[in-house]
């Protein structure tokens, strides 16, 4: 999955957009917003302005008219940011404002980027929309273009390892890697985790690894640990440990179950991994 | 997971070997959060006189009230039981699901386990695929648990059987005396719950579970108007605190001036020594004409103020950082669960005061 957003800026009152999505991926999904699944995600902020706001989602294929007149002043510039599905492609994205009215598209300048790495979570499995997946909220914060190797799949590590491999994969400012790794083979991850740090390594100035794990699954946080210490050591990563989402005082509002977060998790996800993007990179918001 | 064509159908996946079912619906003091239970259970939380007036209202306030009027937000199932084995056997009305909520909340069963001093830890979460309409789920549970089943947001269960061990027992798990007066809800579609990952982060629940209260939640899409036997019904429900959360639905500015501080004094008569929370509009993406819909409310409660009522003010806006805007809710208002466990939180602390 390349980058996902799509962003234009306009003065008109209202817009129209008409999309379609092919390739859904069925199944069963309690956990997943139909919008993050088939559907997009429309934001809007005001031109010069840094914060974003959220319009709406849709799923059904059919065109719908966003009326930016309640929102903005008359003939006021604002950028529109859309978000695309997460298990299917969007493979029509159009968007009609009239013909007196000014649109242009807007295309992100690569002076920040950033590669997300990782699985079912970092794929945004568990999220309502494709708003709150911690990578594009990332994304829309910094102004960065974000690309996304993620995978719902529980072994997802081989497929990065594969894709680091065998790819050309773009050489970025900072790669977010997922180490939540417990449902996956632990042999197969002691021997390709150390591999794809060294592979990413050499494609990215910071590599910020991250994990989520489960009191019940604490032995899994100290292998993950224990096969990448000489990294954290050599400062070649930097590891986030998010297993508080599971804690008695956050598992209510973060997660599911023990397996999947929701957007809360994901938003506090964004909001530690924000705070070493700021660090490591020296950028600001 | 079995999905089954009817619920009568036996159980061909689960085992239900020496279970024995009963009908909730039989059990109205097994089911929390019904202001109208007889001898059955009764999910519809509107009196005769409402329903009347949304008819009146007609179009799609009709017919939301219709579909809406016996859905199950708010509602708790809460039992003891030394049965080991619990099988939840479901059929809804009509199945639903919507673009902007996950089917955990709008079709889900959040299971609670309440330990002795009245924590509550979650245990299991329920949902089926989109469109079935009748399945039955098995849940073991440590023996002698206090369960609580937090039902779906913005389904209606037409029929409901629970499954037991033979020879188990199962008992009503009544609210700590001092909190069985409940706390009522009025409001409109994210008060009914709407976009939170499950059912039981709606922030009415969200303040059930954390003070341990019983609620009543007569929030509804599109029907939260503000209408004079709204009122009445909500006045003649006897209640320990009541949160006004009217704002969206109102068509228009000028039917909110009408009719915002009315609805809230034709209330306070009935219950003139309660506390009130009035909140305001849940507005995160500065759409225009909900600035002048707080001033009313913000009015309403002013004047409320001034007649020395016992009558708080929650700013839903100001309650939230600027740049966390676009992370609070999923559109104009509908909050996620980050959203809805912030406004849970102030509002456990306007509540106990």
């Amino acid at each position: 999955m390349d980058s996902m957003s799509y962003r234009f800026e306009s003065n008109s009152k209202k817009f129209t957009i008409d999309f379609e999505v092919s390739g859904i991926v069925k199944g069963y999904f309690p956990h997943t917003g139909l919008t993050a699944r088939e559907g997009i995600c429309v934001l809007y902020r005001r031109v010069g302005e840094q914060q974003w706001f959220n319009i709406d989602c849709n799923s059904s294929l059919t065109k719908f008219t966003v009326m930016m007149s309640h929102f903005v002043k008359k003939d006021e510039l604002y950028e529109v940011l859309i978000y695309g599905p997460i298990i299917s492609h969007l493979s029509k994205l159009q968007v009609e404002v009239s013909d007196d009215d000014y649109a242009s598209i807007v295309n992100i300048l690569p002076e920040k980027t950033m590669l997300v790495a990782g699985g079912s979570n970092s794929h945004g499995i568990g999220c309502t929309t494709t708003g709150f997946m911690f990578s594009n909220i990332i994304e829309r914060k910094f102004d960065a273009e974000v690309y996304h190797t993620t995978f719902h799949d529980k072994n997802y590590l081989e497929k990065i390892y594969d894709y680091y491999k065998n790819s050309n994969p773009p050489v970025v400012d900072i790669c977010i890697l997922e180490l939540d790794y417990f449902s996956q083979n632990e042999s197969v991850v002691e021997e390709i985790l150390p591999e794809v740090i060294s592979l990413m390594k050499k494609r990215c100035k910071h590599i910020i690894g991250w994990y989520t794990i489960p009191s019940i699954k604490s032995f899994k946080k100290i292998i993950a640990n224990n096969i990448i210490n000489k990294f954290i050591d050599n400062d070649e990563i930097e590891v986030i440990d998010m297993s508080y989402l599971y804690d008695e005082n956050y598992r209510h509002m973060c997660t599911f179950n023990n397996y999947y977060i929701n957007d809360a998790g994901n938003i506090l996800i964004y909001k530690e991994i924000e705070k070493s993007i700021r660090r490591l990179a020296k950028w600001s918001i | 997971m079995e999905y089954l064509k009817s619920i009568d159908d036996p159980l061909t996946k689960i085992n239900e070997n020496n279970i024995i079912y009963f009908d909730l619906f039989d059990y109205p003091d097994l089911v929390f959060g019904n202001p109208f239970q007889t001898d059955k259970v009764n999910f519809c939380k509107y009196d005769e006189n409402v329903q009347k007036e949304m008819e009146e209202e007609g179009g799609f306030v009709h017919k939301t009230m219709q579909q809406f009027k016996s859905c199950t937000c708010g509602n708790r199932i809460r039992f003891k039981t030394t049965s080991r084995r619990l099988i939840l056997k479901v059929e809804f009305s009509e199945p639903y699901y919507h673009k902007n909520m996950l089917l955990y909340n709008s079709s889900g069963f959040d299971v609670y386990i309440i330990d002795d001093d009245g924590k509550y830890h979650n245990y299991s979460l329920i949902a089926t695929k989109e469109g079935i309409r009748t399945f039955a789920k098995y849940i073991a549970i440590p023996p002698n648990s206090s369960v609580c089943i937090f039902l779906p947001n913005y389904c209606s269960i037409k029929r409901m059987l629970i499954g037991l061990d033979n020879g188990s027992k199962i008992y009503k798990l009544k609210y700590p005396k001092a909190n069985e007066l409940p706390i009522l809800f009025y409001g409109n579609s994210i008060t009914q719950g709407a976009s939170a990952s499950k059912s039981g982060n709606s922030f009415p629940n969200i303040v059930s579970r954390k003070l341990d209260n019983d609620i009543i939640n007569l929030s509804m899409v599109t029907c939260c108007r503000g209408t004079p036997k709204t009122a009445e019904m909500i006045g003649n429900i006897k209640c320990k605190a009541i949160v006004i959360d009217y704002s969206r639905y109102a068509p228009n500015i000028e039917f909110l001036r009408n009719t915002h501080e009315k609805f809230y004094r034709k209330i306070r008569e009935k219950h003139p020594d309660i506390k009130i929370i009035i909140m305001t509009a849940a507005s995160f993406n500065e759409w225009k004409e909900y600035v002048a819909y707080d001033e009313v409310i913000i009015q309403t409660y002013e004047n409320a103020i001034a007649r020395g009522e016992n009558t708080l003010l929650l700013n839903q806006s100001e309650l939230f950082d600027y740049e966390d805007y676009d992370l609070v809710s999923i559109d104009i208002g509908h909050y996620t669960d980050y959203g809805m466990y912030k406004i849970a939180d102030k509002l456990c602390e306007l509540l106990t005061l």
